[in-house]
């Protein structure tokens, strides 16, 4: 039988962690359905795929993020899944937590649910996470609404956010998004994860990446919004 | 405006208007783009054979002198075409991602159906 979540697994030379992420999903979490973006790596990555014989999507370049969710999101509406939620493929989001944002979308009827870091645990005076906070104030200050880790990329999506997200373009899976689609009506919720540390590779962010990524995150919230379409 | 400006407008010009022949048909470009251009071309033909109206333009806006005027409109086309182009390679992206992404995700629910088939 088919599940009702998909789990969108985006992987980009991830090599040394795809096998671990993909079999503990196969061999402990088989009641639910996943899907690998292979976003045009070039390591071993869509080698490993194929031969142990994953599910994947190949894209034959490199489309970033953005590029590779919003795939995993129209396999999701083709396919008629009721509820998609991304996970890494560095191993930081541990699939024993789909559980409980499952569960907690279906009570709430939420659109959204964040697996975020800080609902009952503080959140520490690190770089990181004083962006974190920057991006959390703009939110706030756009929507009133309270989201404690806006930058965790483990979020899960209702079938009505699937088909929101899978047709139109400037949705990726970014805080930014997130706010919008707040604005749109869209009910939100958290739910406390812990997320571990990747595995192996390389972290996406270097220093003058995340001044840049915070920079567009804050116009974004706070300008840019205000002029986009409402859906 | 000096006599070699005006002389260096028009050259200019019909360079333009000669490369855009040469684009046209060799077919590497769409009508809807060479139209810029040739009223870019005119554009600048109209300044150097009609001096005086960009004269009575520089007078009525304020402007210190017909050159700086020259170059204002000229500066003033091209960040129109800048941003013409920016909106089309945005539209560009959006449209090559798209069609990536619905190729790949047909592939794969192809490939998903053909082995349920051997299955």
């Amino acid at each position: 039988m088919r599940s009702e979540v998909l789990l969108i697994i985006p992987a980009y030379n991830e090599e040394a962690s795809i096998v671990d992420v993909v079999d503990s999903v196969v061999s402990r979490y088989s009641e639910y359905d996943y899907v690998v973006v292979n976003d045009g790596s070039r390591d071993q990555t869509k080698e490993l795929c194929c031969k142990r014989g994953y599910r994947m999507i190949d894209y034959p370049v490199n489309l970033g993020l953005a590029g590779a969710f919003q795939g995993g999101i129209k396999y999701a509406a083709i396919k008629g899944y009721d509820y998609a939620i991304q996970i890494d493929a560095d191993g930081q989001h541990n699939p024993r937590y789909i559980a409980n944002l499952l569960d907690s979308a279906k009570r709430g009827q939420y659109d959204i649910i964040v697996g975020s870091r800080f609902v009952n645990e503080k959140k520490p005076w690190t770089p990181r996470m004083l962006g974190s906070r920057l991006i959390a104030a703009c939110i706030r200050l756009t929507t009133q609404m309270k989201i404690s880790d806006p930058t965790s990329g483990m979020r899960l999506y209702n079938r009505r956010m699937i088909e929101i997200l899978a047709n139109q373009i400037n949705y990726g899976p970014e805080p930014d998004t997130l706010a919008f689609l707040i604005r749109c009506g869209a009910r939100v919720g958290e739910v406390q994860v812990f997320m571990e540390e990747r595995m192996a590779g390389e972290s996406y962010l270097t220093f003058a990446k995340s001044i840049k990524y915070m920079v567009r995150m804050c116009m974004s919230i706070l300008v840019v919004q205000w002029f986009r379409k409402k859906v | 405006m000096s006599l070699v400006l005006r002389i260096m407008l028009i050259v200019a010009s019909v360079l333009t208007g000669f490369y855009i022949r040469q684009k046209l048909k060799k077919s590497q470009m769409q009508i809807e783009d060479v139209l810029f251009w040739l009223f870019f071309a005119f554009a600048l033909i109209f300044m150097s054979v009609f001096p005086e109206a960009v004269e009575w333009f520089t007078d009525l806006l304020g402007v210190q002198s017909p050159v700086n005027f020259v170059f204002l409109v000229v500066i003033f086309l091209v960040i129109i075409r800048c941003f013409g182009l920016s909106v089309k390679v945005s539209l560009l992206e959006a449209k090559l991602n798209g069609m990536i992404e619905d190729m790949a995700v047909e592939r794969a629910i192809l490939a998903e159906e053909k082995e349920k088939e051997k299955s």
